[in-house]
């Protein structure tokens, strides 16, 4: 009786906002699929049907191959900094240290901040000219080391890696943070009663219960990688040329390169890196989590 | 009660000073940027770390007139205001009857919503731009808006489903049963009920649409238009090109400080939001 009732408001209630989601997600994903199998430019108005000639174009093409490289480089250096940086960070937090509220607002700020302030903030610390990076180099007496951080893809890789990590940083200390304080604290008096060591605790009670916490974050920090797009292609002001990533390259190829077809296609590929990247890491780290 | 012993001592004074390291210069950079945007570019160039020898404010003024960023500040705040209404209205709706109301394809449904959450934007975002541009919503706000509302529904629904769950079903079923038409039953009860959903979904919709970049650059082409996370992008590539620094950064503070006084009065809800947040995946 009840569910007739409620079922009146599928429509009024349900429909817009579907409606919306459809028009503006389901059409686009799926009509994605059918503009990788065709070359076309955006300007003619027939689509050229060339089946997967996208797809062999992409694997043999020595841009993409390193976008994708660059993409993999972001994702394993990011990851070996965020990882024990945010962890060590939440493990001092929760014991909640003096300032607290002030360190949790300097960690957790950047978070906030649009990709775009970040990419200027960060741009102009690694100016060649102004930067305050070099400026403090010179001034500890390390002028040699000073140079044009984004000029070169040996120290524009790293360089950008650690802005993606200011302003990701945050949100994995929160992670790690939510995932502390839900463990019992009956486990570390148990632990100190076998007389384990703090040492013997850290690694025997802390991490293996946050485990949960580290497949979250390795699924979260990999996929943000494989998508950057506006804080390398605001940095570099357009011209990613040194460290090309998927997304600049996709990018390029729709709205510059009038190979809306190919563009598509790449993206159709990161949509396939993304959802195997996941299900591989739920599947290898799915059955090593503790319950408790 | 004696503190919790998450991880050793000797481990955690080193972090407690690599944090501090981070903490200071993290705060270094942003005081650097909030000090050079009252000088002048002769001052900054020939001393990156000086203070400035007066507090000047023409930095601030060519950045909101000249530079346009004053514009931007409204384009932006009555987009995101406008967009986290719609996208919050819209989708505690939809979510609602994903919660309550059994239908088939109901489980298909919330899979749609759900699938937006996980597809990278890269895949569809020729398609999209193609199909906004032969509705004409492109290089206009409608566009952006419509759009923005459309991209906040997924973690809208997402959350606030999964928050109408856990409400207690008998209050419906008794007003359903003293004769309330279930359109009054969701609007006068389960709304405000579903509050402390409904304000961190905000709060993070809000910020999300007020930082967003990428489709006010695929969208916008006139000036006038943009958001200040376009403007600011549009003045970074400028002003580095033309070596002046200050005025940059002073639209830099512009567009940070916003976020940062929100951030200092909504500390704690912020946090809680970017939890659910960061969970959704």
């Amino acid at each position: 009786m009840i569910q007739r009732e409620l079922r009146k408001l599928i429509l009024p209630l349900l429909v817009p906002g579907l409606l919306l989601h459809i028009v503006f997600f389901v059409v686009p994903a799926v009509n994605a699929f059918y503009y990788s199998l065709t070359s076309w430019s955006g300007l003619t108005p027939y689509k050229n049907f060339i089946g997967l000639t996208n797809f062999v174009r992409a694997f043999t093409d020595r841009t993409f191959l390193l976008a994708l490289e660059n993409v993999v480089l972001f994702g394993i250096l990011g990851f070996l900094i965020v990882f024990p940086t945010s962890l060590l960070f939440a493990v001092v937090l929760a014991d909640k240290p003096p300032f607290e509220r002030f360190l949790k607002f300097i960690i957790f700020a950047p978070t906030l901040l649009s990709v775009v302030v970040t990419a200027v903030l960060w741009g102009s610390i690694y100016n060649p000219v102004i930067g305050l990076l070099n400026e403090t180099l010179r001034a500890l007496g390390l002028g040699a080391y000073a140079q044009p951080w984004l000029g070169r893809h040996g120290t524009a890789l790293p360089a950008i890696t650690v802005a993606m990590v200011w302003q990701g940083l945050g949100t994995y200390v929160i992670l790690f943070l939510a995932g502390l304080q839900k463990i019992p604290r009956s486990f570390y008096e148990a632990a100190e009663l076998d007389g384990a060591s703090p040492w013997q605790q850290f690694w025997h009670v802390t991490l293996p219960l946050l485990w949960d916490v580290v497949q979250i974050l390795v699924v979260l920090w990999v996929i943000n990688a494989i998508q950057a797009f506006a804080l390398i292609f605001v940095i570099t002001r357009g011209y990613p040329n040194v460290i090309e990533v998927m997304g600049t390259y996709i990018y390029w190829a729709g709205f510059q390169g009038q190979s809306v077809g190919y563009g598509t296609a790449m993206g159709v590929i990161m949509f396939f890196v993304v959802l195997i990247f996941s299900l591989l890491v739920n599947r290898l780290m799915r059955r090593e989590t503790v319950e408790y | 009660m004696e503190n919790r012993q998450y991880g050793p001592i000797l481990l955690k004074i080193v972090t407690i000073l690599l944090m501090g390291l981070y903490c200071l210069s993290s705060l270094g950079a942003l005081v650097w940027v909030v000090y050079t945007s009252f000088k002048s570019n002769t001052e900054f160039f020939s001393s990156t770390w000086a203070l400035p020898a007066t507090l000047r404010l023409s930095n601030y003024a060519y950045a909101w007139e000249n530079a346009e960023i004053g514009l931007y500040f409204f384009n932006t705040a009555y987009i995101s205001t406008l967009a986290t209404c719609g996208s919050v209205m819209l989708s505690a709706m939809v979510a609602y009857v994903l919660a309550r109301v059994v239908f088939p394809l109901r489980q298909f449904t919330f899979f749609l919503f759900l699938a937006a959450l996980m597809v990278p934007a890269m895949l569809y975002i020729f398609p999209l731009f193609v199909q906004m541009r032969h509705m004409h919503l492109t290089n206009n706000h409608l566009g952006l808006l419509l759009l923005y509302i459309a991209m906040g529904l997924p973690f809208s629904v997402f959350v606030l489903t999964g928050f109408f769950r856990t409400l207690p079903t008998q209050l419906e079923e008794a007003a359903l049963i003293d004769g309330a038409s279930p359109w009054k039953t969701f609007w006068m009860i389960m709304l405000p009920l579903a509050k402390p959903g409904l304000i961190t979904v905000s709060i993070f919709n809000f910020i999300n649409v007020w930082n967003e970049f990428f489709w006010s650059l695929v969208l916008l082409r006139s000036g006038k238009l943009y958001t200040m996370a376009r403007g600011l992008q549009t003045l970074f590539w400028n002003m580095s090109a033309e070596s002046r620094w200050t005025e940059l950064f002073a639209g830099l503070v512009i567009v940070m400080l916003p976020l940062v006084i929100l951030f200092i009065f909504l500390q704690d809800r912020i946090t809680e939001g970017l939890t659910v947040g960061a969970l959704k995946g």
